[in-house]
């Protein structure tokens, strides 16, 4: 009879697994998980491995002098590291275009005509028709009361743009209403004495006019060539509710693409060069082509270059390496957008700018590993073995799953890499690949322009819902949860992440966008991801010929990544499900199992 | 059996005032820009969250507004106990409690309150 303690040193877990191996087989004990000291497959993993090592122990009811041997994976530091390139920007030149929308603009309708500052209204001739600019210090009575007696003038005031929350207040005060955009943050450099529009739509519509390039056209009395270039400000308000835009001489608003500097994809026969803005399916295009890979390079000086350079530069640290001969293994490129503050604009305006993000990773052959079983050693006063690749042990771990057989495939998906291995016969193909939970963490939170990585990480692992009253919130699959203790007024009609408390997300995104953005980072990320594992190791890379694929790791414990990868396996025909490792530890504790089974099948 | 039932009551938010004229007129306008529909009660006495607390207990919609002789506004929500109100401010904060006891009714997230609250 013998204890052993299997541990495994992953990127972002470390786990054990406590076991006793008799003449009989394996009698497993208990286990433990910790996060990961240090990187991967270095010295500094020591203090988790002690850890989990001792809670094991203890959950087992042992002590730590009845161990025979610490059995540790052969860990190799896989370093992975995430950059975005925006590749779109949206400016607006002199101020021409006002595309917010505040929650009450004033009355309704399209009005037209020249930029007059509200205290100047009463110099202006009767007959002219203007458009009222309103700035921060004037109550609405008085705002409206000017108005009104510009209007008994003869002036036609035919709509008006206010810098405070009152266009409904000062609409409702008008003898003629005509429509108010308000929450103008910079109405002050509103050009004055310009031709001008302004356009609000009856609730529940969108503006008609200012949206569409030919109603710019009518509006300002254009010509072919001067509608040519006011096209992007219509495209640019499609969707509001309400819109202002300024006719200056040189005014424009325009999209230009940002040089995104350039990727070198270094394959065995031949180097391949690609602009980051070709976008994803460009660049994920050409690795195919590419492959298999050598190594990744990156234009100095933009941001993808300078992380594939901090990403070489960690590991060769970390391995004492010189630095040109570590080599990019993986990149995977996604096509995401972010919302950009647009460059000009009056009232704090949006854009939503296209962006390409990248993921790269590096693995080395071996790292320092007997310097890591010295260190676990020294801590514990245990015998320590280093045995076994991790992908080998991973599959064995796997096979633990009920209704599992050879030849069986594993998918590992962590949070810096998702790995892939196939055994066939007693050889073990595996692969590494870049892209795994802290990219999708990364879409996730900048396609909603969030600055808080935490809340982004909650959206990734929790259902959303949207509070409806004090007392309930409503889930997004419609169902309703009640609440004993009224919600904070912070939370009121918003939409909420359920993590352990009530998270509200401080954006005006729509839940459905909210989860339409989660989920599609996630299939973007890990049902691309897995397929292009599985085609690596699967034989003659015909996904098709696998029979079981078993998904481990600490994403798959997510509640929609499994079934989403499970329906994209489900079409080549393979039977595809989450791991319970032992039938009973689910997707983790694979790779230690593996390694107490390893050492009893060595044993026995 | 409508016959013994009488008419509906109006939907509004209703508003206890105690004095403070001014910041009556910025609740009023917060409600009014919205578009939800206001009316006072003659309520009199005690403080802000009393005030609030017992008009939206008057209330079809269940919100009520309390404005206290000192300036202190409260909004109110008669699903709330009477002791913890939904919102909390001073005088200048008027404005914003008008707006979000309006968005209360309606459903949408509220504006934050000025910052020296």
């Amino acid at each position: 009879m013998t204890l052993v303690v299997g541990v495994d040193i992953g990127n972002s877990t470390t786990e054990a697994c406590a076991a006793e191996i008799t003449a009989d087989g394996v009698r497993h004990l208990g286990g433990a998980l910790e996060p990961t000291s240090g990187v991967k497959g270095t010295a500094d993993n020591a203090k988790a491995v002690a850890t989990v090592v001792s809670r094991a122990l203890q959950e087992a009811g042992r002590a730590a002098g009845d161990v025979a041997a610490v059995l540790v994976n052969e860990a190799t530091p896989v370093i992975s590291g995430l950059a975005m390139e925006t590749i779109t920007e949206t400016i607006i030149t002199e101020s021409t275009m006002i595309g917010h929308n505040p929650a009450t603009p004033g009355g309704a309708g399209l009005g037209v005509g020249r930029t007059v500052a509200l205290d100047e209204l009463g110099a202006v001739p009767a007959g002219d028709q203007v458009i009222c600019v309103v700035g921060g210090a004037v109550d609405f009575e008085d705002a409206a009361e000017l108005v009104n007696a510009a209007t008994r003038r003869g002036v036609e005031v035919t709509g008006a743009v206010v810098r405070a929350d009152d266009a409904t207040l000062i609409a409702n005060r008008l003898d003629r209403p005509v429509p108010v955009v308000d929450e103008v943050a910079l109405v002050e450099r509103v050009p004055l004495g310009m031709d001008a529009a302004v356009e609000v739509a009856e609730p529940g519509r969108t503006i008609r006019t200012l949206s569409n390039s030919y109603g710019l056209a009518t509006v300002f009395d254009l010509d072919a060539e001067q509608t040519r270039l006011v096209a992007p400000v219509a495209r640019a308000l499609v969707g509001n509710r309400s819109a202002v835009v300024v006719r200056t001489p040189s005014g424009d608003i325009t999209d230009r693409t940002i040089p995104a500097g350039t990727l070198t994809l270094v394959g065995q026969r031949q180097r391949h060069e690609i602009g980051v803005d070709a976008g994803a399916d460009a660049v994920m295009d050409l690795l195919r082509r590419a492959r298999p890979l050598v190594d990744v390079d990156g234009e100095p000086g933009t941001n993808v270059g300078g992380m594939l350079a901090r990403v070489r530069d960690t590991m060769s640290d970390l391995t004492e390496t010189p630095r040109d001969e570590v080599r990019i293994r993986d990149v995977l490129a996604v096509d995401t957008c972010q919302p950009q503050r647009v460059t000009g604009g009056l009232a704090g305006e949006f854009a939503l700018e296209n962006a390409v993000a990248l993921a790269a990773m590096v693995r080395t052959g071996g790292g320092p590993m007997q310097l890591l079983a010295e260190a676990v050693r020294d801590v514990l006063d245990l015998e320590v073995v280093v045995g076994g690749v991790e992908a080998d042990m991973a599959v064995l771990g796997a096979l633990t799953t009920p209704g599992t057989a050879r030849p069986v495939a594993v998918l590992d998906l962590g949070g810096g890499s998702t790995d892939a291995a196939v055994a066939d016969g007693g050889e073990v193909r595996s692969v590494h690949l870049a892209g795994a939970g802290d990219l999708v963490t990364r879409l996730i939170g900048s396609e909603l322009g969030l600055e808080d990585r935490e809340l982004a990480e909650q959206i990734k692992k929790h259902p959303l819902g949207r509070t409806e009253s004090f007392f309930h919130v409503r889930m997004e699959d419609g169902t309703v949860r009640f609440f004993d203790e009224p919600l904070p007024a912070s939370a009121f009609a918003r939409v909420v992440v359920q993590a352990e408390e009530l998270e509200p997300v401080p954006t005006g995104h729509a839940l459905e966008r909210v989860r339409a953005v989660r989920r599609e980072a996630k299939r973007r990320v890990f049902v691309v991801n897995a397929l292009r594992a599985l085609e690596e190791v699967a034989p003659g890379g015909n996904i098709g010929q696998l029979d079981f694929v078993v998904v481990l790791g600490g994403s798959a414990l997510d509640f929609e990544i499994p079934e989403m990868i499970a329906e994209a396996a489900a079409r080549y025909g393979v039977v595809c499900g989450t791991g319970n490792v032992r039938g009973c530890q689910g997707p983790r504790n694979a790779v230690a199992t593996g390694l107490v089974a390893a050492r009893a099948a060595s044993a026995g | 059996m409508s016959a013994v039932r009488s008419r509906p009551e109006r939907p509004v938010v209703v508003i206890a005032s105690c004095g403070d004229p001014a910041a009556l007129r910025e609740v009023r306008a917060g409600l009014e820009e919205e578009g939800v529909p206001a009316r006072e009660e003659p309520l009199r006495g005690g403080e802000a969250v009393a005030l609030a607390h017992e008009a939206a207990c008057r209330s079809p919609l269940d919100v009520g507004i309390g404005i206290a002789a000192d300036g202190a506004v409260c909004v109110h929500h008669a699903k709330l106990s009477a002791t913890t109100p939904a919102l909390l401010g001073n005088r200048a904060a008027a404005r914003v409690c008008g707006h979000n006891a309006a968005r209360i009714v309606v459903g949408i997230p509220l504006k934050e309150l000025p910052a020296d609250q």
